[in-house]
C-alpha cells in the first residue's frame, strides 16, 4: 500500500485502532512571552521562531498564540535558518512530538517541509501507520469509526485522478459471505455506476459519497464484466448471524470492522440467534476475516462479553509498551463491560483469521486465545500491535499518530509478525463460491477433528455428505 | 426474518428426480439436503446438488433482460427493462411473421428443467403462434422406439425390484454419474448376494460397484445380447413354458436370426472373447432373478434402438419377468399421469405447423430458402453447446438475419450469440409439477424464494410475450398455481389412492403402478419378439453409422456436471479436471503423446483441443471425454459436439453422439 489515498482507498480506515482526541494539543499554555500576529505572521522577539497563517483560515487567535507558545519549547518545530513555518506543519510537529511511539523518526528540525501533509509522508517511509488526511476525507473516516458509515464488502482499485475509461473503477476483491459476494459482485467487475449516476469524470472522494453510507443501504451499482452491463443491486456490509452446520446448532457472527457500536449488534446478533437456536447456542464462530480494525472500543466490549471473566487490571488485552493500560481501557473497563457469555471454550468456539483481520481484530482474537475460550483458525493476521492516535488539526485535516504498542495477555507482541492460528489454514483458498475456511471451522465444531493443515488439498475436493462409498469410488477413479 | 425448511425437488434432466430440503431464509436459499423421507431418493444427493444453492446464488446467474449491443457471439450486451424486450420481440416476430410466415420462427428447447409447467411452458405459446415446431428428440427416444417395439405399453419394474435381483446387469451406464438412487441399490443388492456386472465401453468409475466389468466395441452390443441368446437358445437355457404363453416370435427368432450370431460372430463383433460371451450366457440362464438396467448412452449410436430391443429380448428367454427382481428396466414412463394436453395446447396451432429436428438445428439454421429459419428462441437449453455439430450450429447463430432470444439463468454459449437474453428463474424461484423417468414418484414444488434478480420463470415469459402479441387467452393469464391446481383436478387412473394431501403439501408420492407382468401390455398380451407390424419385424445387428477414422469417440457423463449444466460452478469444473481426453497408454504410445499434453481430436466436422489424460480403464482404438463443456471454458473454442453429427437413430430419430469416429493429433508446443 505505498499510497493509500490512491490505491484500495476504501479500507484505509480498517487498519486503526484509534482514540479520537479533540482539537489541537495545546492542552497547557506555555511561557508566558510575548509573541505578536501581523499579516498571517507569528512572531516573538526572544525567538527566530516565524509562524505563517494561512490565508482564509478559521482559527482564533488565542489558539495560534497557544500553539506557537507551545513551540517554543519543542526545538523540533523550528527551523534552522530561520524560514517561515506554516501554522499547521506546526500543529502536526506539535503533536507528533508529544504522542508520537518512534521518536528516533522525528525530524530534528522541520526545515524543508512545506507542509502537515509533507512532514507525514516523511514519516511514512519509515512507519506505514503514521498517516495524514485532508479534511474532506478526514471528516469521513470519523464518521465511520463511530458506526455512522459502512463500508462495502469488497475493494477497488482507482489510480489517481478521476475515473475515466482510462483510469476505472475496477473490483479487486470481494470478501466471502458479505453482501456483494452474496449479490454477486465480482473481481474484475468495473463499477460503471452507483444508482443511477455514472461514475465518469468523478474524483475517489466523490465516488466514496456515492457509495452506500448506512449498514446495510441498498444501493444500484451498474457495471461491466467481460463485456456484458449488469445491474446488480447489493448494498453496505451489515454485520450478520447465521445459523450453521448440519443441525444447524453453530452459530456464525461475522463482524465486518469495529466500530463503537460493533458490541451492542452483536448482543443483538447472538440473542436472535439462541432464540432461532431454540434457547441455547453450544457452538460459535466468529468470524474477524477481513476485520482491518477500527474502534478500539468495539473490540474491547465484544471480547469482555466473549471472555467470561472479569478483565483482572493488567492482564487485559490492551496493556501498553510502558506497562500501563491504555487510557481507552479504563473508559472500557468501567462503561462497556456489561455482559458475559458463558464461553463456550475453545472446542466449541472458533475465531476465523485471515492476512486482513488487523488491529482491533488482532486484539479481540489473541485475547479470545489467551484466556483458552476459543481457537483460531485460519491464516496468519495482519500484525498491526499498536494503536493510532487521532487528531484533528486547526485546519480539519486529521493525523493519525502511531502512540502504544498494544500487548496481548501473553505479553508477546505480534507486531508485524502477525498472530499465527491454533489451525492453520493458509493453503485453503477462499472464493466467492466455496468458503472452504468456514467450512473448516464447521468440520472442526462438528467432529473435532482438523480436515485441513498445511499442505493439504484445498476442500474443494470435499464431498463430506456424499453416499461415503460413492465418494470414496469417485475419489479413487478421479 | 425466521429460516424455513421447503420441500422441493431437483429439477435436473436426471432419472432420480431427488427430494431436496431447502433451508431459505430471506430469500436466499442457505443450504441443500436430501429429504430423508423421499420414498425415491431417501436423503441421498449427488456432489452436483449437495450445493445446489451455489447454482441459485451463483454470481453468474443473469439479473436483467440484456440487448445485443456488439457482434454475435461476442457476448456485449447492455440491460434492458422486461417490457423493452417483450416490445422488441413482439415487433421483430409480426415484422418476420408478415414477410416469412409463423413457421420461420423456431423456438428450442428441452429439459433444462424437468418441471412439468415450466418446461412445457412454451408449446401452448408456439403453437397458438404457429411456429415451427421443434422435435424433441435429443436424448434417448430410440429406447422409448425400442421398448415400445417389444414391450408396447408395458410398465417399467419397480425401481426397487433390483433389491430382489440375483443377477444384475448395468449395461451402457454410468450410474455413479447419472443414476446415483438405482446405484445405491444395486450395491444393496450386492451385499445381500446378487452379482453385478457392467456391460460397457470404457472402465468408468461405475466399474467399482461390479463384480465383473465387460468392455464392448461402441455399437455391438446388440451383436452381444444376440450371441448370449444363440447360447441360451442352443444349450436349452431358456425358459420354454414361459416362452410358449407369453412371448411371440420366439420360433422366428430361433429359425431366422440366432443361427447368424453364434460367439464367434459376436466376438468378432464385440471384441470380447468367445469364451467369455458364452460363460455370460449360461451365467445369465442359470438364475430367474436377473435385471438389465439399461443406460441412454448405448441407444446414441446409428443402431441404438435395434441394440437396446435386442437386449430386451433376453429376460423374455430366460422368463426373468415372473421373478420379482428380474426382468429390464429401461426408465419409468409417467406421462399418462397428467394431462399434458392441457399444458401443450394442440388446439391451439391453426393448422399442423413443420416439424424440425433438434438434432438436426445446424442443417436447419443452415438453409437459406423460402422457409429458412428466421428467429430462433431458446429457452432452458444451450444448443450452442449440446446440440451435435457445433460449428453447424455456429454458423447458423452467426447469421445476421436470424433474430435470436435466448432466456437463460446463465451467459451460456447460445446466450452468446443471442440478440436478446432474458435472465431466468431456478428452480426454487417458481412454483412447478415434478413427474420422474427412474421411480414413480410425483411431486409439487412451490417457490420457496422471490426470483432472483429481474429474472422469470419460463411461464412469466411466455405469459408476457402473449400479451405483447395480442393473444388474448385466458390461458397464458393463468398462474403457475393455477394451471398445477388444474392439472391435479383432471383425473388419472395413475393418481389414483395417492395422498393428495402431502402431495398439497410439496412431499414426494408414489404412483400405483403395477409391476410389469403377464399379460403384457401389447397388442398380443405378449412380448413381441416378432413384432409383425413393425418394419424391422425381427431382432439382428445393425452396425452403427460409423467412419473411416481410426477411433471411437465417446462423448460420456461426468459425475460432476450433467450435459452442459453446472458449468457454472467452479469447485465442480475443478473437480472434473478441465477438459480432458482419456486414451489408452498403447494407442498414445502410438501417437507419441504423453500425460498432460494438448492433443487435438479431429474428424470432417471439426477439430477439438483436450487435455490428455492417459488411462488404463480405455480399451484401445477408444477416446473419452466426460462432460460437455461450454466454449468459453474449453481449450481451443470448440466443445466436445464440434466432432458429433446430425446422423440420426435408426428408430425414433434420435441424437448419435456417441456414434463418433475422430482421429488423434499431437499439438506442436507453443512458445510462450
Amino acid at each position: 500500500m505505498s499510497d493509500p489515498l490512491k490505491k484500495e482507498l476504501f479500507w484505509f480506515a480498517l487498519l486503526l485502532v484509534l482514540l479520537v482526541l479533540s482539537g489541537c494539543s495545546s492542552s497547557d499554555s506555555g511561557p508566558e512571552v510575548a509573541v505578536f500576529i501581523e499579516g498571517g505572521r507569528v512572531t516573538s522577539p526572544g525567538s527566530s521562531l516565524v509562524v505563517t497563517v494561512p490565508e482564509g483560515l478559521s482559527v482564533s487567535e488565542e489558539e495560534v498564540l497557544s500553539l506557537y507558545r507551545a513551540a517554543l519549547e519543542v526545538p523540533g518545530c523550528s527551523t534552522a535558518d530561520g524560514t517561515a513555518v506554516d501554522l499547521i506543519l506546526l500543529d502536526t510537529c506539535l503533536l507528533f512530538d508529544r504522542f508520537y511511539l518512534f521518536r528516533e523518526l522525528v525530524p530534528t528540525q522541520l526545515d524543508g517541509f512545506s507542509s502537515a501533509r509533507d512532514y507525514v509522508d516523511g514519516l511514512r517511509l519509515r512507519d506505514p501507520f503514521a498517516l495524514y488526511l485532508p479534511s474532506e476525507t478526514f471528516g469521513g473516516s470519523l464518521s465511520f469509526l463511530a458506526g455512522e458509515r459502512a463500508t462495502v464488502g469488497f475493494q477497488f482499485s482507482l489510480d489517481e485522478g478521476s475515473v475515466s475509461d482510462l483510469n476505472p473503477l475496477i473490483i479487486s476483491n470481494i470478501l466471502p459471505l458479505s453482501r456483494a459476494w452474496f449479490d454477486g459482485l465480482q473481481v474484475g467487475d468495473r463499477i460503471l455506476g452507483l444508482d443511477g449516476t455514472p461514475l465518469a469524470g468523478l474524483s475517489l472522494e466523490e465516488v466514496r459519497a456515492l457509495f452506500p453510507a448506512l449498514e446495510g443501504q441498498a444501493s444500484l451499482f451498474s457495471i461491466e464484466r467481460e463485456g456484458l452491463f449488469l445491474d446488480i443491486a447489493t448494498g453496505a456490509e451489515e454485520n450478520i448471524g447465521l445459523l450453521m452446520g448440519v443441525t444447524s446448532d453453530i452459530g456464525y457472527l461475522r463482524v465486518r470492522q469495529f466500530t463503537t457500536l460493533t458490541g451492542q449488534r452483536v448482543f443483538q446478533d447472538y440473542d436472535a440467534l439462541v432464540q432461532q437456536a431454540g434457547g441455547s447456542l453450544d457452538k460459535l464462530i466468529l468470524d474477524l476475516r477481513g476485520n482491518g480494525g477500527g474502534s478500539l472500543a468495539g473490540s474491547l466490549v465484544l471480547s469482555d462479553f466473549l471472555i467470561d471473566q472479569d478483565l483482572p487490571a493488567g492482564t487485559n488485552p490492551i496493556l501498553t509498551s510502558d506497562g500501563s493500560i491504555h487510557s481507552n481501557a479504563v473508559d472500557y473497563l468501567g462503561e462497556f463491560s456489561t455482559r458475559n457469555l458463558a464461553a463456550p471454550g475453545p472446542s466449541n468456539f472458533v475465531v476465523l483469521l485471515n492476512g486482513n483481520s488487523a488491529s482491533a481484530s488482532e486484539v479481540a482474537a489473541a485475547a479470545l486465545r489467551d484466556y483458552e475460550v476459543a481457537t483460531l483458525m485460519g491464516a496468519t493476521s495482519f500484525g498491526k500491535g499498536i494503536s493510532q492516535n487521532v487528531f484533528t488539526l486547526v485546519d480539519g485535516a486529521g493525523v493519525f499518530i502511531p502512540s502504544h504498542h498494544l500487548l496481548p495477555p501473553s505479553g508477546i507482541s505480534y507486531h508485524q509478525s502477525g498472530i499465527v492460528p491454533d489451525i492453520l489454514l493458509e493453503t485453503a483458498p477462499v472464493s466467492p463460491q466455496f468458503d472452504a475456511q468456514l467450512q473448516a471451522a464447521i468440520n472442526f465444531l462438528e467432529t473435532g477433528t482438523m480436515p485441513l493443515t498445511k499442505g493439504t488439498p484445498a476442500p474443494q475436493k470435499s464431498l463430506e455428505p456424499l453416499d461415503p462409498w460413492l465418494e470414496k469410488q469417485l475419489r479413487e477413479y478421479y | 426474518m425466521t429460516r424455513k425448511i421447503v420441500p422441493s425437488v431437483c429439477p435436473y434432466d436426471c432419472p432420480e428426480s431427488c427430494g431436496l430440503l431447502l433451508e431459505v431464509e430471506k430469500d436466499r436459499v442457505l443450504s441443500v439436503t436430501g429429504d430423508p423421507q423421499h420414498p425415491h431418493s431417501r436423503g441421498r444427493l449427488c456432489a452436483k446438488m449437495l450445493h445446489y444453492e451455489r447454482t441459485v446464488h451463483s454470481p453468474e446467474r443473469l439479473r436483467t433482460p440484456l440487448l445485443r449491443t456488439g457482434a454475435k457471439g461476442e457476448g456485449r450486451f447492455r440491460p434492458i427493462g422486461w417490457d423493452e424486450a417483450a416490445l422488441r420481440i413482439a415487433v421483430r416476430w409480426k415484422g418476420i411473421m408478415a414477410e416469412h410466415g409463423a413457421e420461420s420462427i423456431l423456438p428450442y428447447s428441452y429439459a433444462g428443467t424437468m418441471g412439468l409447467i415450466q418446461r412445457n411452458a412454451g408449446h401452448a405459446f408456439f403453437h397458438r403462434l404457429g411456429a415451427s415446431r421443434l422435435l424433441r428428440t435429443i436424448c434417448t427416444p430410440a429406447k422409448e422406439a425400442a421398448w415400445s417395439a417389444i414391450m408396447g405399453n408395458t410398465a417399467a419394474p419397480h425401481p426397487d425390484a433390483v433389491l430382489k435381483s440375483d443377477l444384475i446387469i448395468l449395461w451402457g451406464i454410468n450410474a455413479a454419474a447419472t443414476s446415483i438412487q438405482y446405484l445405491h441399490r444395486v450395491k444393496e443388492a450386492r451385499r445381500r448376494g446378487a452379482r453385478v456386472w457392467l456391460i460397457d465401453t470404457y472402465a468408468h468409475a461405475t466399474a467399482a460397484a461390479a463384480d465383473e466389468v465387460f468392455l464392448v466395441r461402441p455399437g455391438s452390443d446388440g451383436a452381444l445380447a444376440l450371441g448370449m441368446m444363440h447360447v441360451l437358445v442352443r444349450d436349452a437355457l431358456v425358459d420354454r413354458e414361459f416362452i410358449e404363453e407369453h412371448v411371440q416370435g420366439f420360433d422366428e427368432l430361433r429359425d431366422q436370426v440366432l443361427d447368424d450370431y453364434p460367439p464367434a460372430r459376436a466376438s468378432e463383433l464385440t471384441g470380447l472373447p468367445i469364451e467369455t460371451i458364452e460363460r455370460m450366457a449360461r451365467a445369465y440362464g442359470s438364475v430367474k432373478g436377473s435385471m438389465i438396467r439399461v443406460g441412454g448412452g448405448i441407444t446414441r449410436q446409428g443402431n441404438g434402438a435395434m441394440t437396446v430391443r435386442s437386449i430386451a429380448a433376453l429376460p423374455a428367454l430366460t422368463g426373468a419377468w415372473l421373478h420379482e427382481g428380474g426382468g429390464c428396466f429401461f426408465g419409468t414412463s409417467t406421462g399418462a399421469a397428467f394431462a399434458m394436453a392441457e399444458l401443450t395446447r394442440e388446439d391451439f396451432m391453426q393448422k399442423p405447423t413443420r416439424i424440425i429436428n433438434m438434432n438436426q438445428l445446424g442443417d436447419a439454421l443452415g438453409k437459406d430458402d423460402d422457409c429458412s429459419v428466421r428467429s430462433l428462441y431458446v429457452y432452458h437449453s444451450n444448443p450452442a453447446a449440446v446440440a451435435p455439430d457445433q460449428n453447424a450450429v455456429i454458423e447458423g447463430l452467426l447469421r445476421e438475419d436470424l433474430f435470436c432470444v435466448v432466456h437463460e439463468r446463465f451467459m451460456t454459449d447460445t446466450a452468446r450469440y443471442a440478440d436478446i437474453v432474458l435472465p431466468a428463474t431456478s428452480s426454487p424461484e417458481h412454483s412447478d409439477l415434478y413427474r420422474a423417468y427412474g421411480s414413480y414418484c410425483i411431486q409439487r414444488g412451490r417457490a420457496a424464494i422471490a426470483p432472483v434478480g429481474q429474472s422469470r420463470s419460463n411461464r412469466q415469459v411466455f405469459s408476457l410475450l402473449a400479451g405483447a402479441m395480442g393473444f388474448e387467452d385466458a390461458f397464458f393469464r393463468q398462474s403457475d398455481d393455477e394451471l398445477i391446481d388444474h392439472l391435479l383436478s383432471i383425473p388419472s387412473p395413475l393418481r389414483e389412492g395417492i395422498d393428495t394431501a402431502a402431495l398439497g403439501e410439496g412431499k414426494a408420492v408414489e404412483l400405483r403402478v403395477a409391476p410389469p407382468g403377464v399379460p403384457f401390455a401389447t397388442p398380443s398380451g405378449k412380448i413381441e419378439i416378432l413384432n409383425p407390424v413393425h418394419r424391422e419385424p425381427l431382432l439382428r445387428y445393425i452396425p452403427p453409422h460409423g467412419g473411416a477414422l481410426p477411433f471411437s469417440l465417446m462423448t460420456a457423463p461426468s459425475p460432476w456436471s450433467l450435459n452442459a449444466s453446472f458449468y457454472e460452478r467452479p469447485e465442480l469444473r475443478e473437480l472434473q479436471g478441465g477438459m480432458s481426453l482419456l486414451m489408452n497408454p498403447e494407442d498414445a504410445a502410438g501417437k507419441g503423446c504423453c500425460e498432460g499434453q494438448r492433443v487435438q481430436v479431429f474428424n470432417e466436422l471439426g477439430e477439438v483441443d483436450f487435455m490428455l489424460r492417459i488411462s488404463e480403464k480405455i480399451p484401445r482404438g477408444m477416446l473419452v471425454s466426460e462432460g460437455l463443456w461450454w466454449m468459453t471454458q474449453s481449450l481451443s473454442g470448440r466443445g466436445i459436439n464440434a466432432l458429433t453429427s446430425q446422423r440420426l437413430t435408426d428408430e425414433g430419430q434420435g441424437s448419435t453422439f456417441c456414434d463418433c469416429r475422430v482421429d488423434v493429433r499431437v499439438m506442436k508446443q507453443v512458445e510462450q
